[in-house]
């Protein structure tokens, strides 16, 4: 069965909304309006509810105080002998012909006729008859053609005035009364969304006075096991024909019924239906309804998990010798002597450095190294279980809540992001070492006095004894000067080295940490978005469903 | 003897049940195609299979119609007791009640109600009665009980003559009409009753028109002949309340049209066999309409379901091509795992093989100083991992994909609906997938070995190892490339040139393009299968590829061959 949306409706009467927002049946529209935004989040079909909504604020925005009550039923049950009954007189033609009522009639209180012509129209009934205040309430009854015949069109018309109309008797008789066309196709699915409604078994001149209790004791019984809300729906036994056949159904409709309070209890029981059936595809009320999706341990667990493949992706441990490495460059530079200075600039120069002692161009360059293919499938895994457990409506967006593609971007940008804040790296640098640089120029300097020492000594050769040559113990002074000088020019070297080395280390480690932490805030900033965005919808609905549940029965 | 049925029927019918259970078999994927090939069972198991056999099986007379319309009150007028109970609680009767001659009950059982549970069929037996028909009061067609309308219509299929009742209330409901159109299509003779009439005769006179219009409308009015060329019989129109002083039965005069129909085909066998070949040439016509419309529901069906294969086809094609890719570029190889990979390459003693003079003879030394072992291990776990975590990323994608668009699918979204798994790469996906990855790396140990025999490489590789050669294999397979030079020292191309240097020293230039390219063909097919087997998944919930335009194509032949039957002698 299909709920006709009327497109016109979808227009609210503007007149009517700042009335609404304060009553409770204001408050049930407007969370069924929240209600259907948030099921298009979670791509579940919002039709039903929208309809109803869009319907009830039609509804509410039409003038006149009567309620229209629509006589449904299948072809022959009597729906045109009751109501010419209850007029007296010949307000639909009854006939033997099945099926008889074509087009739907209306039959309105005179007082009322004017006023209620927007809303007749609207319900698309160009047939009206009108009667004089007779007690029975303020009260328009729509004699509607049938819904079980070979006209196919009858059936159409009925079900597109369902939704609109305010009231419904459904109208049966001893033949017919246990119809899969009455029982399956619309008592099942109308009754809970309507308010005021009642069955009438017809036809009652034609049974045994304990027949008739019988048959209503067993169609009571049949609409009581459809299991369905709204069953409690009361039976009464009519006739056309014999007198006091319609009494009761008089008693019915003049009886506690107030046109605004129908017409209330009307919308209200559709919108209530439709989030009925909403909740229920949204697994509303299952186990694990309140909760999010993940749970928190599972949560944390991907994310650290995703954090570690980004982690390597961008290569943190390639990262940290590129620290040491420039830190072991920069003491080079400065901490050394000519010599050094020499390697240094032939590092440089040779494009050596930028390639292994250049963090940040390292680090800027971390798209080139891996893919974040790890990454993303950690953080996809992770909604493997509630997609298992999910109700199967919810499953296409939650399985879509993660798109390897968006989650790629986001995870880039977020390392990026963390790059940035991260900042400029610069390696670390010490006053020791332009001390040790000129400690290490002096020992150059003494190696270079030394081997000049040494190479005039052997070069010149001075006489024997002209001169006298230091010596300490067996060996000659420029010998051991020089060794001397290579000496100390080593152990600073060394010096420089260690040291640099320690530095680069610790600034490495202080490094690491710091993206590691980056990074994890960033993961954990976008991983689960769409996700969270799910959550987000499932609590506006449950708790949009909570607010209909509780305004809509306070609006009945 | 008189009336026969043709013999190429008898020949056929064992083909057409075979059909029928084929396409049940082949889950229909609407209601009304399940309708139809349950009808073709019914009609093939109920009629024709017993027509074929035999003219003289007992004719089934069979009264339907709607709830309440007064079957069994009719039925009991005929059987002269009160054999079917009445009421007024609606459904009143739901199983099927037979009127029969102790000696046809069993050819009944056997035959036309062969389809039918016991349970659903309650015999009355008359021995006064003359055998060769059977009465059957069905349940109702139209109330909830849909067990009822089951039943209802397989007795249809199994009827010789339908005495199809109504009421003044009832006669235009759509439900009836429905089972009337069926009735039409199967060309099974009929009787029409129109019950609880009013008394007023205009009233009267101006429903039967309505009605006989109905009739008319929906093409029944051959079936209401008595004979060929007989004009329609009149309705039988039965006033409200023309009960006996039983009650639970008519008038007997009421009903006169059809005691007399039955008396007449119970006293004569001509008769019976006349309106037997007539019921018979109508369910062959039926058949043939009946196997073209299954024909064509089977084909509809094998085009959605060619369309829905297609999904899950491209879905895990462009997942498939997607891991490919990224094999292709080594884009998901890890920088920690190539530079222990670099290191090792790089390390003296390897780069003996591949350098000339000092560096060679600095390697021999350093090969007895300083032995290094290759991370043989952690390359190969790393790489595997990896592997796996991006093949399955994209088995999910496509999973997702597919089964998205299959629970848009009306036909295949129950399917999705219910196997939460098919939303999800499959449990064994990791297992499956690190099996075939294994052996993929076994397979290429095994060749360098077997290329290694017919060379002196194994005597110059033995220091390194078939483990490390096959390691050595593995990254080319990602990384190898053309124009590496070495001057870009990025791990990953740093690595690459020195593993191409060592691969190519080792095996050649030549042929280590040629491991390259096996191994790589051969990862190709790993993938491959791994993505086929998790779309297996969804294919394993379609009819296999040919199964429907097959059993399409049969059935349509055997509609031909139905036709070119000749009709049955009466």
């Amino acid at each position: 069965m299909t709920t006709t949306v009327d497109q016109s409706a979808a227009r609210p009467a503007t007149t009517a909304e700042p009335v609404l927002r304060a009553d409770p049946l204001g408050r049930c529209l407007a969370a069924a309006l929240d209600a259907a935004d948030a099921a298009d989040v979670l791509r579940l079909d919002s039709q039903p509810l929208r309809a109803a909504h869009a319907t009830g604020l039609r509804r509410v925005g039409f003038p006149g105080d009567a309620y229209v009550l629509a006589l449904v039923g299948g072809t022959g049950v009597g729906k045109s002998s009751l109501l010419n009954a209850l007029a007296g007189g010949v307000v639909s033609a009854a006939s033997v012909r099945r099926p008889t009522t074509s087009e739907p009639i209306a039959w309105v209180p005179h007082a009322e006729h004017e006023a209620l012509e927007p809303l007749l129209d609207w319900l698309g009934v160009d047939e009206t008859r009108e009667y004089d205040a007779s007690g029975l309430g303020p009260l328009a009854i729509l004699d509607l053609p049938d819904m079980d015949s070979v006209a196919t069109s009858h059936r159409d018309r009925v079900e597109t005035l369902l939704p609109l109309v305010d009231a419904v008797a459904w109208v049966t008789d001893p033949e017919k009364y246990a119809d899969a066309v009455l029982h399956d196709d619309f008592l099942r699915s109308w009754l809970p969304r309507l308010g005021r409604q009642i069955v009438l078994l017809n036809k009652a001149d034609r049974l045994a006075p304990g027949d008739a209790r019988r048959i209503r004791r067993d169609l009571e019984a049949d609409l009581a096991s459809g299991a369905i809300r709204g069953s409690d729906v009361a039976v009464l036994v009519t006739s056309a024909i014999s007198s006091g056949g319609t009494d009761d159904l008089q008693a019915w409709l003049s009886s506690g019924a107030e046109s605004k309070r129908v017409v209330r209890e009307r919308i209200a029981a559709s919108i209530a239906a439709a989030a009925r059936d909403l909740a229920w595809t949204a697994g509303e009320g299952r186990a694990g309804a309140g909760k999010p999706f993940l749970d928190a341990a599972t949560r944390e667990a991907a994310t650290r998990a995703a954090s570690e493949a980004v982690l390597r992706a961008v290569d943190v441990a390639g990262l940290e010798r590129q620290v040491v490495a420039a830190t072991q460059a920069a003491a080079r530079a400065r901490g050394t002597g000519p010599l050094g200075r020499v390697t240094s600039f032939v590092y440089r120069a040779s494009g050596r450095e930028t390639a292994v002692a250049d963090p940040n161009r390292y680090l800027l360059r971390w798209r080139e190294r891996a893919s974040l293919g790890p990454a993303i499938e950690a953080i996809r895994e992770a909604i493997s279980g509630p997609i298992r457990h999910a109700p199967p409506a919810i499953r296409p967006a939650l399985a879509g809540s993660i798109d390897p593609v968006e989650v790629r971007r986001g995870l880039e940008r977020g390392v990026d992001r963390a790059i940035r804040d991260i900042g400029h790296l610069e390696p670390p640098t010490s006053r020791v070492w332009p001390l040790l640089g000129l400690l290490q120029t002096v020992a150059s300097a003494g190696i270079a006095l030394s081997a000049a020492w040494v190479v005039v000594w052997l070069i010149v050769r001075p006489e024997t004894g002209s001169i006298v040559l230091p010596v300490l113990g067996p060996v000659p002074s420029p010998f051991a000067a020089l060794v001397a000088s290579l000496l100390v020019g080593y152990v600073l070297a060394r010096l420089v080295g260690v040291h640099a080395r320690r530095l680069g280390s610790r600034a490495a480690a202080r490094v690491r940490d710091r993206i590691t932490v980056a990074v994890e805030r960033e993961v954990r900033g976008t991983a689960f978005d769409r996700l969270d965005e799910l959550d987000a919808a499932r609590t506006r609905l449950a708790s949009a469903l909570d607010q209909i549940d509780r305004w809509c029965a306070a609006a009945r | 003897m008189i009336g026969t049925a043709p013999v190429e029927l008898r020949a056929l019918v064992e083909r057409l049940d075979d059909l029928a259970a084929r396409r049940l078999a082949s889950r229909p994927r609407t209601q009304e195609g399940l309708t139809r090939a349950r009808q073709l069972a019914d009609l093939l198991r109920g009629h024709i299979r017993v027509r074929a056999a035999s003219l003289d099986a007992p004719l089934v007379v069979l009264l339907v119609g709607p709830t309440g319309a007064g079957k069994s009150t009719i039925f009991n007028t005929i059987a002269g007791r009160s054999a079917s109970p009445t009421g007024v609680l609606r459904p009143t009767t739901r199983v099927a009640i037979v009127l029969v001659h102790p000696d046809d009950r069993q050819a009944l059982v056997d035959g036309a109600f062969a389809g039918i549970p016991p349970s659903q069929l309650r015999f009355v037996e008359d021995a006064a009665l003359e055998s060769g028909l059977a009465v059957v009061d069905a349940p109702d067609i139209d109330s909830l009980e849909h067990a009822n309308r089951a039943l209802a219509d397989r007795l249809v299929e199994a009827a010789d003559l339908c005495c199809f009742i109504t009421t003044a209330t009832r006669y235009a409901d759509r439900v009836p009409w429905a089972v009337l159109s069926r009735v039409e299509e199967r060309g099974l003779p009929l009787l029409v009753i129109v019950n609880r009439m009013p008394s007023d005769l205009a009233d009267r006179a101006e429903i039967l028109a309505d009605v006989r219009r109905l009739l008319a409308g929906a093409d029944l009015s051959d079936q209401l002949s008595a004979g060929p060329d007989a004009p329609p019989r009149d309705l039988i129109a039965v006033r409200e309340g023309d009960l006996a002083s039983a009650g639970d039965r008519l008038l007997p005069e009421t009903v006169r049209p059809l005691r007399d129909e039955i008396a007449r085909l119970r006293s004569a066998r001509d008769a019976r066999h006349e309106l037997a070949s007539r019921a018979l040439a109508g369910s062959l016509l039926a058949l043939g309409e009946g196997l073209d419309r299954i024909a064509d529901d089977v084909e509809h069906e094998a085009i959605d379901v060619e369309a829905l294969r297609r999904t899950a086809a491209r879905s895990y094609e462009s997942g498939l091509t997607a891991v490919l890719d990224e094999v292709r570029h080594g884009r998901f190889l890890r920088e920690e795992a190539l530079r222990h990979w670099q290191s090792y390459v790089g390390a003296d003693q390897i780069t003996r093989f591949f350098s000339q003079g000092i560096g060679r003879i600095r390697g021999a030394v350093a090969a007895l100083v300083r032995p290094v072992t290759a991370p043989v291990t952690e390359v190969r776990a790393a790489t595997t991992d990896d592997l796996i975590d991006v093949a399955r990323l994209q088995a999910a994608e496509a999973a997702r994909r597919t089964a998205t668009a299959w629970a848009a699918e009306p036909s295949a979204a129950p399917t999705v609906a219910e196997e939460s798994d098919l939303w999800l790469p499959s449990a064994g996906f990791d297992d499956r997938l690190r099996a075939g990855l294994d052996a993929w790396i076994d397979g290429i140990a095994a060749d360098i070995q077997a290329r290694g025999e017919s060379k002196r490489l194994l005597a110059r590789g033995a220091s390194v190892g078939v483990n490390v050669l096959g390691t050595g294999v593995m990254l080319g397979t990602f990384l190898h490339t053309g124009g590496l030079t070495g001057v870009e020292v990025g791990v990953a191309a740093g690595t690459a040139f020195l593993n191409q240097k060592l691969l190519s020293a080792l095996f050649g230039e030549a042929a280590m393009v040629e491991l390259i390219a096996d191994a790589r063909r051969r990862l190709a097919d790993v993938l491959t299968e791994a993505f086929e087997a998790e779309r297996a998944r969804f294919d394993a919930h379609l009819p296999s590829s040919g199964e429907l335009p097959d059993l399409a194509e049969e059935l349509r032949a055997a509609a031909r061959e139905v036709r070119a039957l000749p009709t049955p002698a009466g």
